[in-house]
């Protein structure tokens, strides 16, 4: 119907300008990330070279490996923090709690205002607390935790979402079966809603491995394969900027942020195919 | 149809938008269409081999505009290559406020190398042939002259260590071989030494983990003597990070840093807490656009336009 | 087990509430110490002279300017391409669209930083260098543009989601009464899709202000104070101001002290705004 509607309807001039205004735009925007990609593409690919995933880094050859590990153990880490208290406490929100109690309103808020800050208090707050106040220094660890509550209210917004969507009837089904809350909650309601709350946490993948400003101050600059938690470590995006800092590595930077951009690619491919596969079960 | 046809229009305004930008004052631009299909612009050419490029808003060669602004770029309040260069020039305190603020050294080659009416220093150890060094007081900057003193815009670079770090083995070890005929080579690669009698170094096996830390100017060099250190005594662990000169010398005074590095000397109440020991020479050179036609300065020169008291390349000779 | 669950959403209670604790413990002192009006509307920050000054107001006017700029530029595109893929944007396209969208978001600020430095700024400079005489292209204008392009991705999302969740009757409707496509579009509904729309302003609002890594580099960070007009000329940020000196601060100095000071400026702005969002959202719901 919106066809007929956009073909037989005879347009006003002003009509044409907002017809303008919005190809313009859409057009300007796709132009624009296009551009920005392929200019870090076509910098970046002609110095890719196999050293640069040798296990070590050295002057001669800005190996990236050891950021990639890095990276990975952040990613897991962080995870592990963020995941079962943003998941535990979406369920909280959802299933157990009264509705409109203080202490909901009180999480809401607190979520709402941690997914406003910026990432460099973020960074402050992992320095002087997880750095300074409990001493471990600067470390894979503070960066982790610091990390952990950047993209906690992510996960918590998504798992909320996603068990929302689940329909009511599942619980009540469930209930006059005899099953209790926890069984329920566990049995019933959480698995359909699995796909929403695993794309939330692909969602915060994607954030950790692009975060830059949050873990300048909280986890070192040390380039080498971590030895434990409590060693300094760089992270791929970290790795970008110090590479594009020193005088003479600019190619490798470019390089690295190719694979950067590769890998945030692959994040958000993975995303959206399991929100697709979500949106089909929930049929 | 008319559809198909307001949807080409934009298409082409789009283009011719984005074109326009980018070739700006061309007389001989491609066609806009074919400039903005091309991912970058010619004026931003990023191979390392075009050294010499110049914007192609600019005609012909010889198109230096010396009306135009200098261009001031200079580093952080904590670099120690920014503190040696205000030091020894006279600006003090007084840097220009409208000079532009670059915290990492490639960020200011870069700057420099796009911008033909530049100005900036940078450390000699991370010079490259995309900008030009300039002569200060008819003196070039190289080893020879860096050790001779002639070229007057010069700094140490030193490491140091706090009163419970001086005394452990490895960080005395490491020094020394900084200190040392070996650790002397390879500051003479991209720097100058600063002892030119040094012993030979001799490992004693040591084994155990020191956290290196500061100034991004001596990062390099100690990179390096990391690298060769490592070789003799494999039981050796090295972390190497940046931060600045200030933050090598805070972090080392409160321990986070076992050795801190810095590219200036370290003032009275620094001196109180911390050992140094100067591991090389290095100069500062004063940069500019490979465009522009100046060759040097004096020092006096070079003052008046960090301070902004000559705000235009034609009133700096 | 319910317990559990409990004690998992009190621990992000806990977590806002140590930040807000160590943040304003250590930094509120500091605004004391210095001053508060000598602090938030001083014009002077030399934190390394003998007699140091410490006035942030330079750059909380930076941070507010290249915001301003930011959303000036990127609101009205993002809500056009918004309306695109909700209204206008044919299916196919559609599909390869959004997903473009959603990568544009997570974009390291790093990349955009690269794109910023080496293509906008020398594109600025040529553009304008010689007529306005300007040192360099790094300025307010460039951070705006980066800034504007780096929160496109999260306006066009929230408000195309909101358009499409504008009931399909009010569409019909309008378009029964004789209303072209486009107009019905931009009269009916983005206007009965404002509180998302707003939302998706805000949220900008949010990411453009507390954006540091991509604006450190194209800024200029200039201390100084600057009027609206000359955007052609480099500013800091609050957050650039951070960044730069957090490397080289002694502990517990004074100097650290106020760069966590701006810290917390920084937090109630974002809670200001945020706040006020709010307000604004109550009084529509109550109307």
């Amino acid at each position: 119907m919106e066809l007929l509607i956009k073909k037989i309807k005879r347009k006003k001039p002003i009509d044409w300008l907002r017809f303008l205004a919005v190809w313009t735009s859409a057009f300007l925007t796709v132009f624009i990330l296009v551009y920005i990609l392929v200019f870090v593409l076509i910098r970046g690919i002609p110095h890719i070279k196999p050293s640069l995933f040798s296990f070590t880094y050295t002057i001669e050859n800005q190996s990236l490996f050891p950021a990639i590990v890095t990276t990975v153990i952040m990613i897991v880490v962080t995870l592990v923090l963020a995941v079962p208290l943003g998941v535990f406490t979406a369920i909280y929100l959802v299933e157990y709690a009264k509705r409109g109690s203080k202490f909901v309103q009180a999480i809401r808020t607190t979520s709402e205002t941690l997914a406003g800050i910026p990432s460099i208090v973020f960074g402050l707050f992992g320095y002087i607390f997880f750095a300074d106040w409990l001493g471990w220094g600067k470390s894979i660890l503070a960066g982790c935790f610091t990390l952990a509550i950047m993209v906690l209210p992510l996960i918590i917004r998504t798992t909320e979402e996603s068990l929302k969507s689940i329909p009511d009837s599942y619980r009540e089904g469930s209930f006059s079966l005899g099953a209790g809350r926890l069984r329920t909650v566990w049995r019933v309601v959480l698995p359909p809603a699995l796909p929403g709350v695993f794309a939330g946490i692909i969602l915060a993948m994607g954030r950790i491995v692009g975060e830059t400003a949050a873990l300048v101050f909280t986890i070192g600059s040390v380039i080498k394969i971590p030895d434990n938690l409590f060693s300094q470590g760089r992270t791929l995006a970290l790795h970008v900027l110090q590479l594009s800092s020193q005088g003479h590595y600019r190619n490798e930077a470019y390089a690295t942020a190719v694979i950067l951009l590769v890998l945030v690619v692959g994040i958000n491919m993975l995303s959206t195919s399991i929100e697709r596969k979500f949106k089909e079960s929930t049929k | 149809m008319k559809k198909i046809l307001a949807i080409t229009l934009v298409i082409v305004f789009t283009l011719a938008l984005v074109a326009g930008c980018t070739n700006n004052n061309t007389p001989s631009s491609s066609s806009p269409s074919q400039s903005s299909s091309s991912p970058s612009p010619s004026n931003t050419s990023p191979s390392p081999a075009n050294t010499n490029q110049t914007p192609e808003s600019t005609e012909a060669d010889d198109s230096f505009d010396a009306s135009r602004i200098i261009a001031v770029f200079t580093r952080e309040d904590g670099s120690g290559t920014r503190d040696a260069f205000v030091s020894i020039t006279g600006v003090g305190g007084d840097m220009y406020e409208e000079a532009v603020v670059i915290s990492e050294t490639n960020e200011i080659l870069t700057k420099v190398e796009e911008n033909e009416y530049a100005i900036s220093y940078v450390s000699v150890g991370s010079l490259s042939d995309r900008v030009k060094a300039l002569t200060i007081d008819g003196v070039y900057p190289s080893n020879e002259t860096i050790m001779d003193g002639s070229y007057k815009l010069q700094r140490p670079l030193l490491v140091c260590v706090n009163a419970d770090s001086v005394d452990d083995p490895l960080v005395q070890d490491f020094i020394a071989f900084m200190l040392s005929a070996e650790g002397q080579d390879i500051a003479a690669t991209r720097w100058t030494k600063v002892d030119l009698n040094a012993e030979s170094y001799s490992t004693s096996g040591l084994s155990g983990t020191l956290k290196v830390g500061g100034s991004t100017s001596v990062e390099p060099l100690m990179q390096a003597l990391r690298q060769a250190y490592i070789v003799l005594n494999p039981g050796v662990e090295i972390e190497i990070s940046g931060g600045g000169s200030g933050a090598g010398i805070s972090e080392s005074t409160s321990g986070v840093l076992d050795i801190g590095m810095s590219s200036r000397a370290l003032r009275d109440e620094e001196k109180a807490n911390l050992t140094d020991y100067d591991i090389a020479l290095d100069g500062v050179a004063v940069i500019v656009n490979p465009a522009n036609p100046v060759e040097g300065m004096t020092i006096d020169q070079v003052k008046v336009i960090f301070t902004g008291e000559v705000t235009r390349w034609a009133d700096s000779n | 087990m319910h317990i559990v669950f409990v004690i998992a959403a009190f621990i992000a209670i806990l977590a806002v509430a140590l930040i807000c604790i160590f943040l304003f413990a250590q930094g509120l002192p500091t605004i004391f110490e210095i001053g508060p009006s000598k602090f938030l509307l001083g014009q002077k920050w030399t934190p390394t002279n003998s007699n140091p000054a410490f006035g942030i107001l330079p750059m909380i006017l930076g941070s507010i300017y290249v915001t301003a700029g930011a959303i000036l530029l990127g609101v009205p595109i993002g809500l056009f391409m918004a309306v695109f893929m909700a209204r206008m944007c044919p299916g196919p396209l559609y599909r390869i669209i959004k997903p473009a969208i959603n990568l544009m978001a997570g974009v390291p600020s790093v990349i955009y930083g690269f794109f910023g430095m080496m293509v906008l700024v020398p594109m600025i400079f040529d553009a304008f260098g010689k007529k306005f005489d300007m040192m360099s292209g790094d300025s307010m204008l460039a951070a705006s543009i980066l800034l504007g392009i780096m929160i496109l991705p999260t306006i066009i999302s929230i408000a195309e989601t909101n358009l499409r969740a504008v009931p399909q009757e009010l569409y019909e409707a309008a378009v029964a009464l004789g209303a072209s496509h486009e107009r019905t579009v931009f009269k009916v509904l983005l206007p009965a899709a404002k509180s998302g729309v707003m939302a998706a302003i805000v949220l900008g609002i949010g990411r453009a202000i507390g954006e540091t890594m991509a604006v450190k580099m194209v800024v200029g960070n200039q201390a100084v104070f600057r009027l609206p007009h000359e955007f052609l000329k480099g500013v800091r940020t609050m957050t650039t101001n951070i960044v730069i000196e957090m490397g080289y601060v002694e502990h517990g100095s004074l100097h650290n002290g106020a760069l966590i000071a701006t810290g917390v400026v920084l937090f109630v702005f974002i809670m200001l705004i945020n706040a006020l969002f709010s307000i604004l959202n109550n009084e529509k719901a109550s109307q």
